[in-house]
């Protein structure tokens, strides 16, 4: 009797465990090159001179007193496991992003950076 | 031989049931974040000082920028959404012609948020953070929200609550 809950308990075991596990990695790609940004000079740089150096940027927005372009790219990574009874699930997106402020005669008043998108992770979902 | 039997009834009585129950009873948990982390560093601003250059150099660049009624807004934001659901089934269409489910899910996304807005100049005029991934999952997600009390007489109050405005309507 002992052995034949010592198989049920096992056979229980085995089938909550079996599953399987997926992780995948989406990447929302933008090709600027970051390490340009120290060639970004406020109060000299133009518009053109960032098309150029960053290509085409992602948004552009019309301020108050000027511009602003952004350029964005994103890296998502996903995990995923399921159980026989139990599915879980997480998706962590981050992002690289440069945000540069032009006045009105396009020229550089400052920027933003903020590289996120290498600090994606995964993970489970608590 | 009694004990054997009863071992193998068992333990066929179980792989009926977990094949029965596979696939027909499951529980999902998802979690999906999306933005940069935002964290609020509340002394490094000062309203009417702090200009855009030293917001950017401390929270890099935002995740939206716009411009509001001559205003410059910067929103950083990340959202965090949580899914929980269980599903329960039981396949007997064969015999039965149909068969019978129940399934159920919450979701909630809750939202860090950090909205600087500076004037034409550059100048930080006001901050907003709110930090939504900080609040509990199941008291989000049941709370009630307060019922705004109607007016009496369906009349609007002022400000000072001195003086009853009376209702487009009323002809007085």
């Amino acid at each position: 009797m002992r052995k034949s809950i010592a198989v049920f308990i096992g056979m229980i075991v085995c089938w909550t465990v079996t599953g399987c596990t997926v992780i995948g990695k989406t990447k929302e790609y933008q090709p600027f090159d970051a390490s340009k940004i120290d060639a970004l000079s406020p109060g000299k740089t133009v518009a053109a001179d960032v098309t150029r150096l960053f290509g085409a940027p992602t948004e552009m927005v019309k301020l108050s007193n000027g511009n602003a372009y952004i350029y964005r790219r994103a890296v998502t990574k996903g995990t995923a496991l399921w159980l026989v009874l139990l599915t879980m699930g997480n998706y962590d997106t981050q992002y690289d992003q440069v945000a540069l402020f032009f006045d009105k005669d396009n020229v550089l008043t400052h920027f933003g950076v903020s590289l996120n998108a290498e600090q994606t992770a995964y993970g489970l979902p608590f | 031989m009694g004990f054997r039997f009863k071992g193998i009834l068992i333990g066929l009585c179980a792989v009926f049931f977990l094949t029965m129950v596979n696939g027909c009873l499951s529980y999902r948990i998802l979690r999906e974040a999306k933005g940069n982390p935002v964290a609020l560093r509340m002394e490094a601003l000062r309203v009417g000082s702090t200009t855009m250059g030293e917001a950017l150099a401390i929270y890099g660049a935002p995740s939206r920028i716009a411009e509001l009624k001559g205003r410059d807004l910067l929103v950083y934001e990340r959202s965090v959404f949580s899914q929980n659901s269980i599903a329960f089934g039981i396949p007997i269409t064969d015999f039965a012609g149909s068969s019978i489910s129940f399934s159920g899910y919450t979701n909630l996304t809750r939202y860090d948020t950090l909205v600087l807005v500076f004037t034409t100049d550059g100048i930080l005029e006001d901050s907003v953070f709110e930090q939504g991934s900080a609040l509990p999952y199941l008291e989000t997600l049941f709370k009630e929200e307060a019922k705004r009390k109607p007016l009496p007489d369906h009349k609007a109050v002022d400000v000072l609550g001195k003086r009853t405005i009376p209702p487009v309507n009323s002809g007085e």
